[in-house]
């Protein structure tokens, strides 16, 4: 097992086009279960990549353990990598499949077999041992493909969108193995996704990753309830967290965020924070489950704003109330028992304590 | 030169077939009243279009170009209802001139006129391609004769010398020594309809005139003055045999490409056969039952041929160097080459192609007995009754054409045009007396009158038996055994000529027997009757073959079928498909297509098989003579055998490297498209192109050597070695021979070839080598473990076809190559394909040849077996854009090349394209 340190890593592609990865410095530590999460595009596939070997370095340090690798070639990385397409050898039987790379170094039959078998036991793939990958169902080779990956016993696992191309139901299925499978060895694993649910399930740390950079990195609940940045905060969560546009104005010694439809009075000790951007474009960010929604009363308030209802979701457990203050949009998340109907007028009272207020470049300003 | 000038009477007219405009420059003679009126009424007559040898179209280039023209548009001003067309169809280089009548007649593009010459004659009659000419003769010859198809030939003569024309006509074109080649048994016996035309006696031997001659031919020693005045020799031909070989080692010099003497390779038995005669030697003799045989193994040929094998390979050294040879074997195309002296008939159209001022001319030398031998011949034209049988204004005028052409006003109007251009000392001194330049005769090198004098009296004429066609190219095969047999030069580079002989006559020996058999086809009754019942047991065993074959494709394919229809037929019911109306109306034409070119020609291969079959209808059912002679015909087994070697070389490595390639190019990390474009580039050069590019490289001065001898200059000069240069001729060479032809299509092929492969290998998904990359794999363990495994079941079916494919071809590429050669004693490079090409197209053999095809057919059945196997498996599946391109690319390759060679990708046995989408997806089984 060994950590995994990214100094300044960066992978051009072609002169005059920007960088896929820039100047990235990540730690990975040993035994740590890191997702690298981001839109499609944001290089943390390309991260993923440069990693393993499979894609040169333009500039900066990968370190493996206590080993530069910049120009090791993949194999003796010591690292497996489970593919989003599996990339299983299509004419070899499952066992072949896993058995592959043990059989490259020469690793005794009888203990090949025991791997495989041991690998295949954990995963609960004994009984396809002799079938084709092109006789397995999609999680079955997944199953295979990490498998695959188990056998070989490495210091750091890889999964590139491993999920990807399996049914909602699998996915959920297997990313709870291969979360379990991660208690079980506790290896390093790097896990690359773009889907935001798997990074929050799985990891024990989240890197959220845009246009080449890092743009924060966190344990889960540290980026869900503390985003540095707008990109983050709205990336993290669903529904995701809903954006106001406004600016900030001191009135009387008091903050107050003003909409073109509202005003709302901020806490009292974001006075310090706020004082230096007096006056300049700014949003505001409540995640849904913040936002408290009432009937429209004749008090009015300086720390709620009314608004209209524009599309129910009863998901059951809860409710997602879609609505609309002027011409922005947010949601709001009720309890099951919510009822209105769509049009009405609403009160909605966000719990500003729990709010972000980002600049206009993205950055948070709290 | 003289390979050339040897096949006048078809290669001038192939040259002039791009010549003369018919209706430019007319002659004008001024013709009597009667003619007048005689054309006048001809004028009137219907329109006939005559196609005929000899006639000159387009441009016309050379005093003898004119000439024909004049002759021509004086035939024409006889008839002016006639339209003359040239005869066409295709010449095969490197081969006897004579396969291209038969292929025209085979191809149904014969000429009313066609040519003959006296060792096709007798395959001519005894095919009944001629139509007999005796009336149309005695008319034109001015005499009138009752049943003269009943004389023999001696009586008939006498009654020709009464004629009224004979002196003017006749004497001098038909000499006696010509009559007992044109006028021979009729084949048709009592059932001769021509005899019951003419309204004659019936008889079951009789004798009819078939061709007459329009020029003869009398081989004389041309050497060039030029080089002769340089090396300081007389100013004429080599008195002796050894005379000529002393002057040609004397003038060899390479390094100014000045050869002694020009004995072209391709048809060594011809160009060689001065030496054979002046030694006192022939090649066919009659025996005692009056049947024709071999007689090339005699003392005087060992000699005779000794001495030619001396020529070609004994080491010698002039005040130029010490060489290998004298002779120019005329394969290195070399530009600027000179010889000093060849063989060619003497005929004033040799000087068409030659400059006379520097080229002189004499008898050919005497051999060791004091004797010179010449060979008498003549070009004839006979009428193909094909045309003119039932055709009467065409047959007349069609006589009219081959009396005209060679008869006595053409020839004065050819020395007119001759002494017109000055040329006059290089016409038949009787032709000029007959013209009225007594004084141009006197010009005439004495010896052309003196050489055609003893040609008739005591010359020899061309064999003209049975099978007599086949008898140069015995011999050739003899002489190129002999002069490429490792002992003979052995001998003679010891200059121990006496063992040398030993081996040559035991090598002529052998080669006799084996041309007897082959021409006169003799086989005991009892050895038949075995041969018979051997056929019998292989024609029941072809017929079982496949008929299991076709039970076994009628199962696996309904089988694989069968469900889908299932299916589909479910679905009809259902209303959710529509019907297979419109898809089996779509089938249609390609089922035509199938039906009208392949099963048709299958089955009435299939009856040829057991006919003696005849291209003018008059096949004969033999039973299974054709299975009889082709199981028991070692030229056949042979050329199997070849094949068998070409295939597997073609296997080893140009079915293999297309796939190396592939592996290559998807590996290469940068400049893909260059190094596809790079390799993909041959495959735009016409085959003939190809395969001239070649021929180049392999000949002894070409680009092979060259390297091997830059090589060689090298390690001389920096270690001090002694390697000698290299002059070998790869083609020429037997153990060469066959890999040489093979390398250009591999050469050529290996980009086409590899593009099938690389579109599979497209298909396979980068994270594959990725997961190997992780894993520890190195290149070789990814293409073994990866990229192969992933091309498998493409390589598979391609492996089946490409043997199937391999077996069946090559035939092209050696025909032009090598034409089947070197013979030793067989073709080094004669697969099967080729032969049977030669059998039926050559020979016109089609029954022997559609036998071969069959025999050859039942030993491939186990591979199409395995074919139409693997076939059922395959899932078909909407493949990869990119592989779908390539498999346009490689299917449309056949329909962009023009040449008659195959697309160079055929070696990678071609597959049938559709298939190959299917293998390039992984889901192939297998």
């Amino acid at each position: 097992m060994a950590g995994v340190v990214l100094t300044d890593v960066s992978k051009f592609y072609a002169e005059g086009i920007p960088p896929a990865v820039d100047k990235v410095n990540l730690e990975i530590k040993d035994g740590e279960f890191a997702v690298l999460v981001g839109p499609s595009g944001c290089g943390k596939s390309t991260t993923l990549r440069m990693i393993a070997g499979l894609e040169e370095i333009s500039d900066g340090t990968i370190r493996i353990g206590d080993r530069i690798v910049n120009s090791v070639p993949p194999k003796d990385r010591d690292v497996a990598m489970v593919f989003q397409n599996y990339a299983l050898y299509p004419h070899m039987t499952v066992y072949d499949n896993m058995a592959f790379g043990l059989k490259l170094k020469r690793v005794p039959k009888n203990e090949i077999k025991a791997r495989v078998m041991e690998a295949a036991e954990i995963l609960g793939i004994t009984e396809y041992l002799q079938r084709r990958p092109r006789e397995l169902s999609g999680g079955q080779r997944q199953r295979v493909a990490v498998g695959r990956a188990i056998v070989r016993n490495p210091k750091v696992f890889l999964f590139d969108e491993p999920l990807s191309n399996l049914d909602a139901k699998m996915r959920t299925q297997m990313r709870a193995e291969i979360k379990r499978l991660h208690h079980r060895i506790n290896a390093t694993m790097i896990y690359v996704t773009h889907d935001q649910t798997e990074a929050m399930t799985m990891g024990d740390r989240i890197i959220v990753m845009s246009q080449g950079h890092v743009l924060q990195s966190a344990d889960p609940m540290t980026l869900y309830r503390h985003p540095n940045n707008r990109f983050t905060a709205g990336f993290i969560g669903t529904p995701p967290m809903n954006f106001l546009e406004g600016t900030v104005s001191v009135n009387n010694g008091m903050p107050f965020f003003t909409c073109p439809e509202f005003k709302l009075a901020l806490p009292d000790e974001w006075l310090k924070t706020v004082r230096d951007v007096v006056g300049k474009p700014m949003t505001l960010g409540i995640r849904p489950e913040d936002i408290a929604v009432a009937p429209v009363q004749d008090s009015p308030s300086k720390l709620c704003f009314e608004g209209s209802a524009e599309l129910i979701e009863p998901l059951g457990a809860e409710t997602l109330l879609h609505a609309t203050v002027g011409n922005a949009r947010f949601i709001a998340r009720a309890g099951a028992g919510f009822r209105c109907a769509v049009g009405e007028r609403l009160r909605f009272t966000p719990d500003l304590t729990q709010a972000h207020l980002f600049a206009e470049d993205g950055h948070g300003v709290l | 030169m003289t390979g050339i000038m040897r096949g006048l009477g078809l290669a001038l007219p192939a040259v002039w077939l791009f010549s003369a405009n018919v209706a430019t420059a007319a002659e004008s003679s001024a013709p009597s009243a009667p003619e007048t009126a005689a054309v006048a009424a001809q004028a009137d007559a219907k329109p006939i279009r005559l196609k005929a040898v000899e006639v000159v179209s387009g441009e016309v280039f050379g005093v003898e170009g004119e000439a024909s023209l004049r002759v021509m548009n004086s035939f024409l001003k006889k008839h002016p209802n006639v339209t003359l067309l040239p005869a066409t169809g295709i010449q095969i280089p490197g081969r006897s001139f004579d396969t291209q009548p038969l292929m025209q007649i085979a191809g149904d593009v014969s000429p009313d006129v066609i040519y003959v010459n006296f060792r096709q004659s007798e395959t001519y009659i005894r095919n009944k391609f001629l139509y007999p000419l005796d009336k149309l003769f005695e008319k034109s010859a001015g005499m009138e004769l009752k049943d003269g198809h009943l004389l023999d030939t001696d009586a008939y003569y006498k009654e020709v010398c009464k004629a009224k024309n004979f002196e003017t006509e006749v004497e001098e074109r038909f000499p006696r020594i010509v009559w007992d080649v044109i006028r021979r048994e009729c084949p048709y016996g009592t059932d001769c309809s021509y005899v019951k035309e003419w309204g004659e006696t019936s008889a079951d031997h009789h004798y009819h005139i078939w061709a007459v001659p329009s020029s003869q031919l009398v081989m004389a020693l041309f050497y060039r003055k030029d080089i002769f005045s340089a090396a300081g020799l007389p100013d004429r031909v080599p008195e002796t045999c050894d005379e000529l070989m002393e002057w040609a080692r004397k003038l060899t010099n390479p390094e100014e490409n000045v050869f002694g003497l020009s004995l072209p390779v391709w048809d060594t038995g011809w160009t060689t056969l001065s030496f054979l005669y002046s030694y006192g030697g022939l090649v066919v003799d009659r025996d005692e039952q009056g049947q024709w045989r071999c007689v090339f193994d005699s003392p005087e040929a060992a000699d005779a041929y000794t001495f030619v094998a001396r020529l070609y390979g004994e080491p010698f050294t002039n005040e130029h160097g010490t060489f290998q040879t004298c002779v120019d074997t005329g394969q290195q195309n070399v530009p600027g080459r000179r010889n000093a002296m060849w063989f060619t008939y003497l005929n004033q159209r040799a000087f068409s192609q030659i400059d006379p001022n520097t080229v002189g001319f004499g008898p050919v030398p005497k051999g060791p007995t004091g004797m010179r031998g010449s060979e008498y011949n003549c070009q004839m034209l006979g009428l193909y009754a094909g045309n003119v049988d039932n055709n009467v204004p065409l047959r007349e005028v069609a006589w009219d054409y081959a009396w005209f052409f060679g008869g006595h006003e053409a020839n004065i109007i050819r020395a007119q045009t001759y002494v017109e251009n000055g040329l006059g000392r290089f016409v038949n001194p009787r032709h000029l007396r007959a013209a009225g330049f007594v004084d141009e005769a006197e010009n005439v090198p004495p010896g052309w009158e003196a050489a055609q004098d003893e040609a008739m009296a005591r010359g020899i004429p061309e064999p003209y038996g049975r099978n007599c066609q086949l008898v140069y190219t015995y011999l050739s095969r003899a002489i190129d055994q002999l002069r490429n047999d490792r002992d003979v030069l052995q001998d003679i580079r010891k200059g121990d000529y006496a063992s040398a002989r030993e081996k040559v006559a035991q090598i002529l020996k052998d080669r006799v027997a084996l041309a007897d058999v082959k021409m006169l086809g003799y086989v005991p009754p009892e050895v038949m009757r075995f041969r018979r019942r051997v056929a019998a047991v292989v024609v029941v065993l072809i017929a079982v073959l496949f008929a299991l074959v076709l039970r076994h494709v009628l199962r696996t394919f309904a089988a694989a079928t069968a469900g889908a229809f299932r299916r589909k037929k479910q679905e009809e019911t259902v209303g959710v498909a529509p019907g297979y109306g419109l898809a089996r109306l779509l089938l249609l034409p390609a089922l035509l297509t199938i039906a009208i070119w392949s099963y048709y020609p299958l089955a009435r291969g299939t009856v040829m098989a057991f006919q003696d079959y005849n291209v003018r209808g008059f096949s004969e059912f033999t039973g299974l003579e054709n299975f009889a002679t082709v199981l028991f015909n070692p030229e056949f087994w042979h050329s199997i055998w070849i094949s068998l070697k070409y295939t597997i070389l073609s296997i080893l490595f140009g079915f293999v490297a297309p796939i190396i390639l592939a592996l290559l190019l998807s590996e290469v990390p940068r400049g893909k498209i260059l190094f596809r474009t790079i390799y993909y580039l041959p495959a735009v050069l016409s085959g003939v192109v190809v395969m001239f590019l070649w021929k180049g490289f392999y000949s002894p001065y070409g680009v092979i050597n060259g390297l091997v001898n830059g090589v060689f200059h090298f390690l001389n000069s920096v270690f001090g070695t002694e390697f000698a240069d290299l002059t070998m001729d790869w083609l020429a060479t037997p153990e060469t021979a066959l890999f040489c032809c093979l390398l250009p299509t591999i050469w050529a092929g290996m980009g086409p070839g590899c593009l099938i492969y690389l579109a599979a290998l497209k298909t396979v998904p980068d994270d594959l080598y990725e997961a190997a990359d992780i894993e520890g794999a190195g290149v070789w363990c990814k293409v073994w473990h990866i990229s192969l495994p992933s091309i498998r079941a493409l390589i598979g079916i391609n492996f089946i076809g490409a043997v199937i494919g391999a077996m069946k071809s090559g035939s092209e590429f050696m025909l032009a190559m090598t034409g089947g050669g070197p013979y030793r004693p067989y073709g080094a490079t004669e697969v099967i394909g080729l032969h049977i090409f030669w059998e039926a197209f050559g020979y016109l053999r089609f029954g022997s040849a559609t036998a071969m095809a069959w025999v050859l057919g039942s030993m491939l059945i186990g591979f199409t077996m395995l074919q139409l196997q693997r076939l059922s498996k395959l899932e078909f599946r909407t493949a990869a854009r990119v592989l779908v391109f390539a498999l346009l690319c490689t299917a449309a390759l056949p329909s962009l090349r023009t040449s008659a060679a195959p697309p160079p990708s055929a070696p990678a046995g071609a597959p049938p394209a559709a298939l190959v989408s299917v293998e390039g997806s992984m889901d192939a089984e297998g």
